[in-house]
């Protein structure tokens, strides 16, 4: 039987008598069922729910290609632009909806915080995994534009899982910091949303990245998420590192925005658990 | 900050202890102006917000043994739902330590949260996940629990085609589907029909013959004197009177100045 004693020193006691294996598979399965009934609340169970997962990053890469490919030019652009567009824009919308819904998570599920104990970090790493589910479906368009341009997969591409997985723990953290920080100031969405605008334009996805100069460049390059996105087109489109202007992948230099993205994660953890006992009263 | 109470020092609890809360005290701290927003501490960065505690548990003690059928009364506010919160773990207390024994499930504020948008089969699954169901458990017990809350034909409707009361029923068919050792109960008769109602009374006495634990909160005076054996009654946040279940709802009746029925 269980003995449940809960006093200061525990901050949601768990109603299981369960090791740590077995309350690691119990938050896993917990995360795998909310995250199925997100992505059902999301895109219901039909095809149009999927055409909808590609069609909105698609709309914006058109606007953007016939914009800053056809109309307006920042210089020449890069060889094979619209990859390089449709590259930037995949990955901003998955930054982009990422943290925006993983930071919503808690308040959005007061009701079941305010009426059951379980593990609170189910919630913000379900809404980050459908962001990511979402993201992977979208993978198509970006298979479609890779044969149109002709380029053929290579072995180092596998690197490119490592790109997104960082990408992936980055989104994850500072969602969880936004999270902690939305349950207690309620402009807070406002607030990043008006930091996703100009975000958008501080990195390089419309405009290559060497129109920037070399100083400023340094300090962009402290956003992982800039970073992650010219490593991902320098493996994809240019192996020889040539129009990225990024830290190249396998330098020491490479390292900066990994930390950033170890340091965001931590904050985030802690802030969570630090917090955690009062969302129910507070949400 | 109250010292917190460690746990080796403390007197060991008897084996026959379902629930002991050893004088537990909440207070909501509530803010003597709203900054609740980023632009308020932009414009202000240096002022200092000020709270006002507002107790709703006072050094609240009590046991309850296994099997025991325990209610609690008192009026709107006087802290009942803010008691059972705590004892689920769902609020942190500020002092003293709640030692539950077994496994809990609660049923708090008429639900376990519900989301209106997906239909009843998928809030069955969440919520028996959330309260510790294996997915083969879900399966078995299922057909059971929209069984219970005979709602076979609104199976895939969404939730927010539901009257209140088929939510509460089935919110309840969930708790009582999840295996446990001690049942938390926030007024599930109120909303119920005259059937449903009967049939939790006979949940209720058949947790008592597998020997479970049920603390019931309840408005209604023949409930906790019917179901329960033993009673609190809570004023502000205080034990008031704690003894046999019909002896501490009189002196509640009679504390508010009306002749008990
Ligand atoms: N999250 C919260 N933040 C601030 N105050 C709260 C919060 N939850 C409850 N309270 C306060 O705590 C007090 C007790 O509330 P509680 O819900 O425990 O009452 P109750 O006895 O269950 O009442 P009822 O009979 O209406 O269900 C109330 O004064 C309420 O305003
Ligand atoms: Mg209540």
């Amino acid at each position: 039987m269980t003995s449940l004693v809960s006093d200061l020193s525990e901050p949601i006691p768990e109603n299981t008598d369960a090791s740590r294996v077995e309350r690691a598979k119990r938050v896993w399965r917990l995360v795998r069922v909310l995250t199925g009934m997100d992505i059902k609340l999301r895109y219901g169970d039909s095809a149009l729910g999927y055409i909808w997962t590609i069609g909105k990053p698609m709309a914006l890469f058109s606007i953007l290609y016939v914009v800053f490919g056809r109309l307006v030019r920042f210089g020449t652009p890069p060889p094979h632009y619209a990859l390089y567009l449709v590259i930037g824009v995949m990955l901003w919308y998955f930054f982009a909806d990422g943290v925006t819904r993983t930071m919503g998570s808690i308040v959005t599920n007061g009701s079941l915080l305010r009426k059951l104990p379980f593990p609170r970090l189910v919630i913000p790493l379900a809404a980050s995994l459908t962001s990511f589910i979402t993201f992977g479906l979208g993978l198509l368009a970006i298979a479609i534009f890779i044969a149109w341009n002709g380029l053929v997969p290579r072995l180092d591409w596998l690197v490119l899982i490592l790109e997104v997985l960082e990408l992936y723990l980055y989104i994850l953290g500072l969602g969880l910091v936004l999270a902690v920080m939305y349950v207690r100031l309620r402009d807070v969405a406002q607030v990043w949303e008006l930091a996703l605008q100009l975000l958008f334009f501080l990195s390089p996805i419309v405009y290559p990245f060497t129109q920037v100069p070399a100083r400023w460049r340094q300090v962009m390059l402290l956003n992982p998420f800039t970073q992650i996105m010219q490593d991902v087109r320098s493996i994809v489109i240019y192996p020889d590192h040539s129009v990225i202007a990024a830290h190249a992948t396998f330098s020491p230099l490479r390292l900066l925005p990994l930390l950033v993205v170890v340091f965001v994660l931590g904050l985030g953890f802690f802030l969570f658990k630090r917090e955690e006992p009062w969302f129910p009263e507070r949400v | 900050m109250v010292p917190r109470a460690s746990l080796n020092s403390d007197p060991p609890i008897a084996a026959s202890t379902a629930i002991e809360l050893r004088g537990i005290s909440k207070a909501f701290r509530i803010p003597h102006e709203r900054r609740d927003t980023v632009r308020e501490h932009f414009l202000h960065p240096a002022k200092r917000t000020t709270y006002e505690a507002n107790a709703v548990l006072r050094n609240v003690s009590f046991s309850i043994k296994k099997g025991e059928r325990f209610g609690v009364v008192g009026r709107n506010g006087s802290g009942k739902t803010t008691l059972l919160k705590a004892i689920a773990g769902i609020y942190r207390v500020d002092a003293g330590q709640v030692i539950v024994r077994g496994m809990l499930s609660p049923f708090i504020e008429l639900g376990v949260g519900f989301n209106m948008e997906l239909s009843a089969r998928d809030n069955v699954i969440i919520n028996g996940t959330l309260l510790g169901l294996s997915r083969r458990e879900l399966n078995e017990r299922f057909d059971e629990i929209i069984a219970f809350a005979e709602l076979e034909r609104f199976v895939d409707q969404r939730l927010k085609n539901y009257s209140s009361g088929m939510q509460v029923r089935l919110a309840y068919s969930v708790a009582i589907q999840v295996p446990f050792d001690i049942l938390l109960v926030d007024e599930v008769l109120a909303v119920g029909d005259a059937k449903f109602q009967q049939k939790c009374a006979r949940t209720f006495d058949d947790f008592q013959e597998a020997g479970k634990t049920l603390l019931l909160v309840s408005h209604s005076p023949t409930a906790i004197r019917d179901y329960c054996d033993r009673a609190i009654l809570l004023e502000d946040g205080a034990v008031v009177s704690i003894g046999p279940a019909d002896e501490v709802v009189d002196l509640y009746y009679e504390r508010e100045g009306i002749a008990t029925s």
